[in-house]
């Protein structure tokens, strides 16, 4: 590959051909600021902020569109493009509201950021300010503030070249100019959580999140997206054991729209819709009882069922993490000869396919592949097992993530087959009427609430990560069949974490060989099945 | 269209001839339009090299008549301006003009006689690069409309004396940092104003606002 080869702020730096300067100074570590260039869009060179000084050219120019040249000669923080950038900064606060104290941005604003790096200016505007739109609600997801937008046009070119949705355009000219919809449409291309977080300063807020909490308060914890196969890095953000409302996230490099996108995540899974569900059996009259006496109950079914007590079926879900899957393909082979399957429908058949050009995918669950990789497929689906069950009757009934039955159509498949299986056991993050049915329902925390692993559409076995204390009284999927195993007598090593899970899985599962949780890069790995 | 037109003469009397008018370095004719305080106003064709007086007398008619020449925009607002002492000797060319520091630039004259209010002038000269701004980069989007309220405050009577300092500060976060060259075609004008009628703007100060008589002017 070409390279060229420059001096920026006197460090010397190779770079590929055609990298441009602010990104030849990232990689020594020099944070040139910016508000219009992102690595993801086109470059716009409107802002400039991100002006810098290069020997033997007139005029200062912009970093974001400047191509290293070989031997070019680079000044970032000299007096001349400290002079520029206060400039430029002091002229776009001239009509900015400077409303920090009731705006949601502050905090994570590159207003204040760079203010308090390179400007520390005592305003010498002294008019009144151009006033345009305020409060503009852009449904369902968005707020738009016309006077704190600088109109860096991030979000006008995401909508162009990402979405391709075309939502957002400038109208009027010089200092009325303004970002707006077409005949105040809203913004819905499925993508507008991004909308929010490509922009800079506070002009596109988060209408969940108005008002809601300082982000500072917010503690970000890496995760992945689990509302669909792609699997997209997200951070999920924590305070006070709450989710925020305002998923922030990132994408993983490995797609090629760089990091400017995110799923949409605007039903978030982890704030519950109904109530918990709580753990109790059938003979407790709906009470909620002790974690112990129940798991002893369920852990001498499975033993009756491993004496040859009849037939065990199991139905998984593409929703719990590869740990999990793989302990509960372990807990029906030792509870002797069962069906057992994960195939809720045939959302597996789409794990790759892509619903659009951005990131969606067709499979709306995020483990699909983890489930098949981990032999969880077996025979028959779900609802084939359910219908067999209802014809010829089964000892053991054991189905996770029951709450998701209703949605899926497949709760009366459920209900029917539980009338006719001797014992019934149901995983359930919230309560649902279809768990009526269960004998025992054991309640389990949300994806929010649990670490693992999770495999993408491309088997990218990737981090999730707990963010918050489970917040009902429940035990992950995982302590449920270790602590069954366990009473089972089942030859299986008191794991505790999802850490030892992984790695006493990954000593057994070929396709995960050599990896270890700890180990796992930042983008996850890519196994073969 | 101005090269367009040059062209059939130039075929028809061949380059070298075309070559031997004007100056060595800057050769051939232009086209002046010339507006503001002049009896006859209009668009001339003449060599380049020609002195920017015989050009305003022989050719523009010369100024309003009763009236002495003020000062004199050269090439189009966004060029520096001359003041009468500087136009007695340059001519209509590149190399005199930049000897001057200024532009024959799109070659449109504007002549300014005496009772013209500079400051005004230069007001007018702003709102119209402020409603010309496109709004696509901060400098300019920004900086145009704050330069024309800062010149319109001497002109209201609102301005403090550091405020022509702060018209400097203001060009210079506009200078040369924007995308198009209108902040600067802006800024060129509004500097030379203030260098080389500082008086005037001073005398706004101290009157508390134009001591000139309302429109029309002059």
């Amino acid at each position: 590959m070409a390279t060229v080869t420059l001096t920026i702020d006197g460090q010397t730096v190779t770079v590929p051909a055609g990298t441009t300067v602010i990104e030849a100074a990232k990689t020594i570590g020099i944070d040139i600021p910016r508000y219009c260039y992102h690595p993801g869009l086109s470059v716009a060179g409107n802002c400039r902020i991100c002006l810098v000084e290069v020997e033997k050219m007139p005029k200062l120019t912009t970093s974001c569109s400047t191509v290293a040249a070989e031997g070019m000669v680079v000044h970032t923080k000299n007096a001349r493009v400290k002079e520029a950038t206060r400039g430029v900064l002091e002229l776009m606060l001239t009509n900015h509201p400077i409303d920090c104290p009731v705006c949601d941005q502050a905090g994570e604003c590159k207003l204040q950021d760079y203010y308090m790096e390179v400007g520390r200016h005592k305003s010498h505007f002294t008019y009144e300010k151009t006033h345009k739109p305020k409060v503009v609600e852009l449904p369902p997801h968005l707020m738009f503030d016309g006077e704190r937008c600088i109109l860096c046009t991030r979000c006008v070119r995401f909508c162009d070249e990402i979405t391709k949705t075309h939502d957002l355009g400038l109208i009027q000219r010089g200092t009325h100019t303004e970002i707006d919809t077409f005949h105040h449409r809203g913004v819905d291309n499925g993508y507008t959580g991004n909308l929010h977080e490509i922009c800079p300063v506070g002009a596109l807020l988060s209408k969940d999140f108005r008002f809601k909490k300082r982000v500072w308060w917010l503690k970000p914890h890496k995760s992945v997206c689990p509302h669909c196969s792609t699997g997209c890095n997200i951070f999920v953000d924590e305070s006070d054991g709450e989710v925020s409302d305002s998923a922030r996230g990132r994408t993983r490099t490995s797609t090629s729209i760089g990091s400017a996108t995110k799923a949409a995540i605007n039903t978030n899974s982890s704030t519950p819709k109904t109530a918990f569900a709580a753990p109790r059996t059938k003979g407790s009259n709906g009470t909620p009882m002790a974690w112990d006496a129940i798991l002893h109950g369920v852990a001498e079914r499975l033993t009756k069922a491993a004496q040859g007590d009849g037939r065990v079926v199991g139905i998984a879900s593409p929703w719990l993490t590869n740990e999990e899957l793989f302990l509960f393909r372990r807990l029906l082979t030792a509870a002797g000869h069962a069906d057992v399957d994960f195939r809720l429908d045939d959302s597996h058949t789409k794990t790759t396919v892509r619903e659009d050009d951005v990131l969606k995918r067709a499979d709306k669950n995020p483990n699909n592949s983890g489930a098949a990789l981990l032999g969880l497929r077996g025979t028959k689906d779900a609802r084939t097992l359910l219908n067999e069950v209802v014809e010829t009757g089964a000892s053991l009934l054991y189905v996770l993530d029951a709450h998701r039955y209703e949605t899926l159509g497949l709760a009366d498949a459920l209900r029917s087959a539980a009338a006719k299986a001797g014992y019934v056991v149901m995983h359930a993050t919230h309560d649902c009427a279809v768990l009526e049915a269960a004998d025992v329902v054991l309640a389990t925390p949300t994806f929010a609430e649990k670490d693992g692993t999770l495999t993408n559409y491309e088997n990218r076995v990737q981090r999730l990560r707990r963010a918050i204390r489970p917040r009902h009284d429940s035990r992950t999927d995982l302590e449920i069949f270790v602590k069954l195993l366990t009473l089972a007598g089942a030859d299986v090593p008191p794991i505790v974490s999802a850490s030892e899970a992984f790695n006493w899985m990954a000593a057994q599962v070929p396709a995960l060989s050599g990896l270890t949780f700890g180990g796992l890069p930042e983008q996850g790995v890519v196994v073969k099945p | 269209m101005e090269t367009l037109a040059a062209i059939p003469w130039i075929l028809r009397h061949g380059g070298e001839a075309y070559a031997k008018l004007g100056t060595p370095k800057s050769t051939g004719t232009r086209l002046f339009s010339i507006s503001g305080h002049v009896n006859k106003p209009g668009v001339y064709e003449v060599e380049l090299g020609m002195p920017l007086m015989t050009f305003i007398n022989d050719h523009a008619g010369g100024v309003t008549t009763g009236k002495k020449l003020k000062a004199v925009i050269p090439g189009g607002s966004s060029v520096p301006i001359l003041t009468a002492e500087e136009c007695r000797d340059v001519a209509l060319d590149f190399e005199s003009m930049a000897e001057k520091g200024t532009m024959l630039g799109s070659g449109a004259i504007i002549v300014m006689a005496e009772g013209t209010c500079i400051v005004r002038s230069l007001m007018v000269l702003t709102r119209f690069y402020s409603h010309e701004s496109c709004g696509q980069c901060t400098p300019c989007r920004e900086g145009t409309p704050w330069l024309y309220r800062l010149i319109k405050s001497f002109e209201d009577g609102t301005a403090s004396e550091k405020d022509l300092d702060l018209v400097e500060y203001v060009c210079t976060a506009m200078m040369g940092n924007t995308i198009c060259p209108l902040a600067d075609a802006a800024v060129m004008p509004t500097r030379s104003y203030i260098k080389k009628f500082r008086d005037e703007f001073v005398e706004h100060l101290k009157h508390g606002g134009c001591p000139y008589p309302a429109w029309p002017l002059a």
